[in-house]
C-alpha cells in the first residue's frame, strides 16, 4: 500500500508529462518552431510550471506543519508534492524554449538541481517508517531498525540543508525572472 | 513536537541562499548591465537610406548621439527603459535620440503624424520592436493596426491573398514601407487572371493608381449602377473598354460620354434623320423589337390612322418633315373637289370619311326654325357649299309679297320660325310711336302702303287741325304731347325769354298782345318803359339794377361804374353824391364832394386821395419823398408839425436855417456842409486848406479868430507873425507843419560852389537891413572883377 501510494505521483507525473509532451509536439509542428518562451504558449507553460513549483513548496510545507486542520492524508499531500514538484519543472523546462543563458538558464539549472534533490530526498524520506497518515513512528523496533533510522534521519536532515537552499535561491531566481519579464516585456517599461 | 508554524523554506540556510542569490543576481546584474536577463540581441542594422517623402530615414546612417545602431547601446538598458518610480515612458528615451521621429510626430503631413493622428495612443514600440536579433526587421506592423486607411488607400479589397491567406506589408510593399511599386500590382494579379489582366492593361494602362485611387471603389465589386450610367441589357455585357475608350485615369472614366450616339453613331440605320437619342425608341435590350410611341409625335395616331401602314405616310421612309395636315395626304381622295378647303378634320373624324359631321351653326349662317329642316341644296345650289349668300333675300326673293316696298331683310319683321305672324317695332325706326301714335292705323300715317319716306315731322300730318293758324310755327311737339293735344304745356323757359319771378305771373297776354306771339321783343322797355321812374336817366336795361321779382328792393352794383365804391363810400347814401336823383355826369373827383371839408385850406391840392383812403380821412399817409424835400436819416421821424409849424405845408423853405438856428459862434447856416440828417455829429473835412502836422491838432478858434470861418486867408503870415529880424514871411520856405526847426539850404547864387562855404560869412554879412531876397556882394566885394 505504501509501495503503491509512493509511485503513484511518479506515475500521474509520467502520464502529465506525457500528455504536456504530446500537446507541445502538435504546437511545434503547428508552427513549425520551437515555442519561444515570450509567445503566448511558452508564456503558459512558464505561468502553469511556476505555480506548480510554488503549491510544491507551499502547499505540502503548509500540510505538513498544520498538525490541527488535517485536509488529506500527509501521504496523499506527499504524492500531489511529487506531481507537482516533477510536472511544474517539466513545463519549465519546455518554457526555456531550450535556451539556457542568464538569469533564466540559471533558474532552469536550480531547477534541475532541486528536482534531483526531491528524488534524493524522496527516497531517504521513504526510509522512515510512518503511519498510515504518513507520521513518523518514534519508537521503532529493533536494534538494526533504531540505527538505520537515526542514519536515515541524519541523512534527511543534511538534505534538507541542502535542498531548501536550493528552493530558496531556485525561488528567488524566478521571482527576479518573473519581475523583469513583467517589467521590460508586459509593462513595456 | 516543538511547534512550527513557519513554512518550510525559511530555515536559516534557505534565507541566507535566497539573500545569497540575490545578491549573485544583482552583482551580475550590475556587471552584465542587463544581459543577465537574456533580452535578445538588439538590432545592429546602420539603415540605408528608404527614399520616399514621409520617410524618416532620410538621415539614414548618419549616428544619433554618436550611435549607429541600437546595438552599440547594448547592456545599456537605462538608454531605452525607464525606471518603475519614473513617470515617463520608453518612447520618451526614443525620442531623445529620434529628435527628428519627434518633430514628425507632430506633423499630420508625415507618416509618423498621420499615425499619431490616427491613434494618440500609439507608441514607438508598436511598431518599431527590438531584442529580435542583429538583422530582425527595424519595422514590425504584425502588430500594431497600420491605419492604412487613412494614408490614403484602403485595404477591404486586399485582406486575403488569391490563395486565401493573409496579406502581409511585404506582399505590396516589398523593399520599403513608405514606397510602392505598381509593378507589384500587375505581378499579383497577372497571376490571379493573366486574360483578364492583359486586356485590361491592354485597355486602360499600366498605371493602376491612376484609378484604383485607394478607396476600392472601382475594383472587382464596382458597381456600375452606382455611377451615373448604369448598366442594363445588353450594356451589361460589353466589355468596358468598348466604351471606355483610351481611357487612362479615374477622371477619364468619369467623363466617358453617356450618350447613345457617342457609342452608337457610326452604326445608325436610320442614317441620322431620327436623332441621335436612340433611346427614344430602342432599349438596351436590343436593338429590336424597337417602339415608337406615335403619340409622343406632335402627331397622334387614332382612329382609322392606327392600322395605317407608316409607309402610307412616310413615303420612302422618310420620317422626319412629314406633313401634318390633312391635305397632304388626303388631297387625291377630297370629294368635294378643294371646295370646303384643306381641313377634312374639321366635318370628318378618323374614325372614317362618313358619317361626316358638320355643325352649320359654326358657320357665319347658323340655322335656326325651318331652315333647320331644308335640305342643304335648297339653299346651296348644286352643291356648291361655299360662298352661299346669307341674306334673307338671295333665297326669299320670289316669294316678297311686300314687292320689296320693306327692303330685302326680310328678318326685320320676320324670323326663321315662320313668315307669320310677323312683328313690326316701330321703335326700332327713327320714328317711334308712342301716345295716340300707337293707336293709329298704319295706314293713317302710310298712305297707299308706302312705309319708305314717310316725312316724321308733326306737321305732314297735322297741319289741317292747326289752331294756331301756324303763328306757333309747324313743331306742335314743342307744346303738345302725342298723349292728346290737350293739355298743353308751353314751357316758356325753353323760349329765348324765360319766365322768372313777377313774370311767371304775368298773363299771357300782358306780353303777347292780341294773341301774338312770335317777334314778341325781350327788352325790358319794351313792356316797362311807362313806369320808369329814372325818367329814361338809368337807360332802358331795368335789369341792372331790378330783378323780376320785385321792382324793390334794386340793386346798383356801383363798382359797375367807373366810379368804385370802396371804404366809407359804401356806406354812403346815394343822395349824398348824387343830388336830385341826377346820376348822370356825377363828377368822380375828390374836391367836388369834399372841398368844403379840407382841412388843409386847398394847400395840398385837390387829390384828396394822394394822401388819404376811403378807409377813413385818418389815417392818411403822406409819401414826403414825392415833395421837392425828401425825408432822410432823422428827417424821417419827425414830427409834421415840428417842420410844419401854423398847419402851413406850402412854400416853407428848405434850407436848413429855416428849422435849425445857427448856434452862437458857429460855422454859418449851410449845415448840410458839415452835418447829414443821418449824423448830427458834424464831420467836416477842412479841404480849402489840408491841415497837416501840427495844424491839425490846433482849435479851430486858434486860427479863426472872431468866429468868422470863411475868408480867412491862407498864408502863413496871417497866423504867424514873423519874428524881429527873419527871413520874410513865407515860412514854408524853411518851415512846414511837421517840423518847426528849420532848416534853409542856401541857394548857389554867385557860381562859386556854396556861398557859406565859400565865404564863411553869417547871414547879415550879405543881407543887412533884413532883405533876404536879394544879396549885395559889393559890401565885400568891389565892382572889380579881379578883386
Amino acid at each position: 500500500m505504501t509501495q503503491y501510494s509512493g509511485n503513484r505521483g511518479l506515475w500521474l507525473s509520467f502520464l502529465a508529462a506525457i500528455l504536456i509532451s504530446a500537446v507541445y509536439a502538435i504546437v511545434v509542428f503547428w508552427t513549425r518552431a520551437i515555442p519561444p518562451a515570450g509567445a503566448l504558449f511558452g508564456h503558459l507553460l512558464g505561468i502553469l510550471g511556476f505555480i506548480l513549483m510554488l503549491m510544491t513548496e507551499i502547499l505540502y510545507s503548509i500540510r505538513k506543519r498544520s498538525r490541527s486542520a488535517r485536509w488529506g492524508s500527509m501521504a496523499s499531500w506527499l504524492q500531489f508534492h511529487i506531481f507537482t514538484g516533477l510536472v511544474g519543472p517539466y513545463l519549465v523546462l519546455l518554457h526555456s524554449s531550450w535556451k539556457f543563458n542568464g538569469l533564466a538558464g540559471a533558474t532552469t539549472l536550480l531547477t534541475f538541481l532541486i528536482v534531483i534533490s526531491g528524488f534524493i530526498g524522496r527516497y531517504i524520506y521513504t526510509q522512515i517508517p510512518r503511519t498510515l497518515d504518513g507520521v513518523e513512528i518514534e519508537t521503532p523496533s529493533g536494534q538494526f531498525q533504531a540505527n538505520s533510522l537515526a542514519r536515515a534521519r541524519w541523512l534527511l536532515a543534511i538534505w534538507h540543508i541542502i535542498h531548501i537552499p536550493i528552493g530558496m535561491a531556485l525561488f528567488t531566481a524566478a521571482f527576479i525572472h518573473i519581475g523583469a519579464a513583467l517589467y521590460y516585456a508586459t509593462l513595456l517599461r | 513536537m516543538m511547534k512550527n508554524t513557519r513554512l518550510g523554506c525559511f530555515t536559516t540556510t534557505g534565507i541566507m541562499a535566497a539573500v545569497l542569490t540575490l545578491l549573485i543576481v544583482t552583482g551580475f546584474a550590475f556587471a552584465s548591465g542587463g544581459t543577465l536577463f537574456s533580452p535578445g540581441q538588439l538590432n545592429a542594422q546602420v539603415g540605408a537610406p528608404l527614399g520616399g517623402v514621409s520617410s524618416n530615414n532620410a538621415r539614414a546612417g548618419a549616428p544619433l548621439n554618436g550611435v549607429s545602431s541600437h546595438a552599440e547601446i547594448a547592456g545599456k538598458c537605462n538608454l531605452c527603459h525607464v525606471p518603475f518610480w519614473s513617470s515617463s515612458t520608453m518612447a520618451d528615451r526614443c525620442v531623445v535620440c529620434h529628435t527628428d521621429v519627434a518633430a514628425q510626430w507632430q506633423d499630420p503631413a508625415t507618416l509618423h503624424g498621420t499615425l499619431s493622428q490616427d491613434n494618440p495612443n500609439l507608441v514607438c514600440l508598436n511598431c518599431h520592436p527590438d531584442h529580435r536579433g542583429p538583422d530582425s526587421p527595424l519595422i514590425d506592423l504584425s502588430k500594431a493596426n497600420f491605419p492604412h486607411t487613412t494614408l490614403g488607400f484602403l485595404l477591404t479589397a486586399h485582406q486575403l491573398k488569391s490563395d486565401g491567406s493573409s496579406f502581409s506589408c511585404n506582399d505590396c510593399h516589398s523593399k520599403v514601407y513608405t514606397g510602392f511599386d505598381q509593378n507589384i500590382c500587375t505581378t499579383c494579379h497577372f497571376q490571379m487572371d493573366a486574360t483578364f489582366m492583359q486586356n485590361h492593361v491592354l485597355n486602360f494602362g499600366i498605371d493602376c493608381l491612376s484609378c484604383h485611387d485607394g478607396a476600392d471603389t472601382y475594383g472587382k465589386y464596382f458597381d456600375h449602377n452606382s455611377a451615373p450610367f448604369q448598366l442594363t441589357g445588353m450594356h451589361t455585357q460589353v466589355l468596358c473598354a468598348q466604351c471606355h475608350v483610351n481611357t487612362r485615369t479615374l477622371a477619364d472614366l468619369k467623363s466617358t460620354p453617356q450618350d447613345c450616339a457617342t457609342c452608337h453613331g457610326g452604326k445608325d440605320v436610320h442614317q441620322g434623320r431620327l436623332g441621335s437619342d436612340c433611346g427614344s425608341c430602342h432599349t438596351t435590350a436590343g436593338w429590336t423589337p424597337a417602339s415608337y410611341d406615335h403619340n409622343l409625335a406632335a402627331f397622334k395616331l387614332d382612329g382609322l390612322h392606327t392600322s395605317v401602314a407608316c409607309a402610307d405616310c412616310h413615303i420612302n421612309h422618310v420620317l422626319q418633315g412629314t406633313p401634318k395636315d390633312c391635305n397632304s395626304c388626303h388631297a387625291i381622295k377630297d370629294v368635294h373637289q378643294g371646295r370646303l378647303g384643306t381641313d377634312c378634320g374639321s366635318c370628318h373624324s378618323t374614325d372614317g370619311w362618313t358619317p361626316a359631321k358638320f355643325d352649320h351653326n359654326l358657320s357665319i349662317f347658323k340655322l335656326t326654325g325651318q331652315h333647320v329642316t331644308v335640305a342643304c341644296a335648297d339653299c346651296h345650289i348644286n352643291h356648291v357649299l361655299q360662298g352661299t349668300p346669307t341674306n334673307c333675300f338671295a333665297c326669299h326673293a320670289s316669294k316678297d309679297t311686300h314687292k320689296g316696298a320693306l327692303g330685302t331683310t326680310c328678318n326685320t319683321c320676320h324670323n326663321a320660325a315662320a313668315w307669320k305672324p310677323a312683328f313690326y317695332d316701330h321703335n326700332l325706326s327713327t320714328f317711334k310711336l308712342t301716345g295716340q301714335h300707337t293707336t293709329v292705323s298704319c295706314l293713317g300715317c302710310h298712305a297707299d302702303n308706302v312705309f319708305k319716306g314717310t316725312p316724321s315731322d308733326c306737321y305732314s300730318c297735322h297741319a289741317a287741325k292747326d289752331t294756331h293758324n301756324g303763328n306757333l310755327g309747324k313743331n306742335c311737339g314743342s307744346c303738345h304731347s302725342t298723349s292728346g293735344w290737350a293739355p298743353t304745356t308751353f314751357n316758356h323757359n325753353l323760349a329765348t325769354f324765360q319766365l322768372t319771378g313777377q313774370h311767371t305771373k304775368s298773363a299771357c297776354t300782358s306780353c303777347h298782345a292780341n294773341n301774338v306771339f312770335w317777334g314778341t321783343p325781350a327788352d325790358c322797355s319794351s313792356c316797362h318803359a311807362s313806369k320808369d321812374t329814372h325818367n329814361g336817366q338809368l337807360g332802358s336795361n331795368c335789369g341792372t339794377c331790378h330783378s323780376t321779382g320785385a321792382w324793390l328792393p334794386a340793386t346798383f352794383d356801383h363798382n359797375i361804374s367807373s366810379f368804385k365804391l370802396t371804404g366809407q363810400h359804401v356806406n354812403v347814401a346815394c343822395a349824398s353824391c348824387h343830388n336830385n336823383n341826377v346820376f348822370k355826369g356825377t363828377p368822380t373827383n375828390c374836391n367836388t364832394c369834399h372841398a368844403a371839408q379840407d382841412n388843409h385850406n386847398g394847400q395840398f391840392g385837390t387829390n384828396c386821395g394822394s394822401c388819404h383812403s376811403t378807409s377813413g380821412w385818418l389815417p392818411a399817409t403822406f409819401d414826403h419823398n414825392l415833395s421837392s424835400f425828401k425825408l432822410t436819416g432823422a428827417h424821417t421821424s419827425v414830427n409834421c408839425s415840428q417842420c410844419h409849424t401854423g398847419s402851413n405845408y406850402s412854400g416853407l423853405s428848405s434850407t436848413c436855417a429855416a428849422c435849425h438856428a445857427e448856434p452862437a459862434g458857429h460855422f454859418g447856416t449851410d449845415c448840410a456842409q458839415c452835418h447829414s440828417t443821418s449824423n448830427w455829429n458834424a464831420s467836416y473835412s477842412h479841404t480849402g486848406f489840408p491841415l497837416t502836422g501840427a495844424h491839425s491838432s490846433l482849435s479851430c478858434t486858434q486860427c479863426h479868430t472872431s468866429g468868422s470861418y470863411t475868408g480867412l486867408s491862407s498864408t502863413c503870415a496871417s497866423c504867424h507873425s514873423e519874428p524881429a529880424n527873419h527871413y520874410g514871411t513865407n515860412c514854408a520856405q524853411c518851415h512846414n507843419t511837421s517840423n518847426w526847426n528849420a532848416i534853409f539850404n542856401h541857394p548857389n547864387s554867385c557860381g562859386e560852389g556854396g556861398c557859406l562855404n565859400h565865404h564863411g560869412a553869417t547871414c547879415a554879412n550879405c543881407h543887412p537891413s533884413g532883405n533876404y531876397t536879394s544879396s549885395d556882394c559889393t559890401i565885400c566885394h568891389s565892382n572889380n572883377p579881379g578883386d
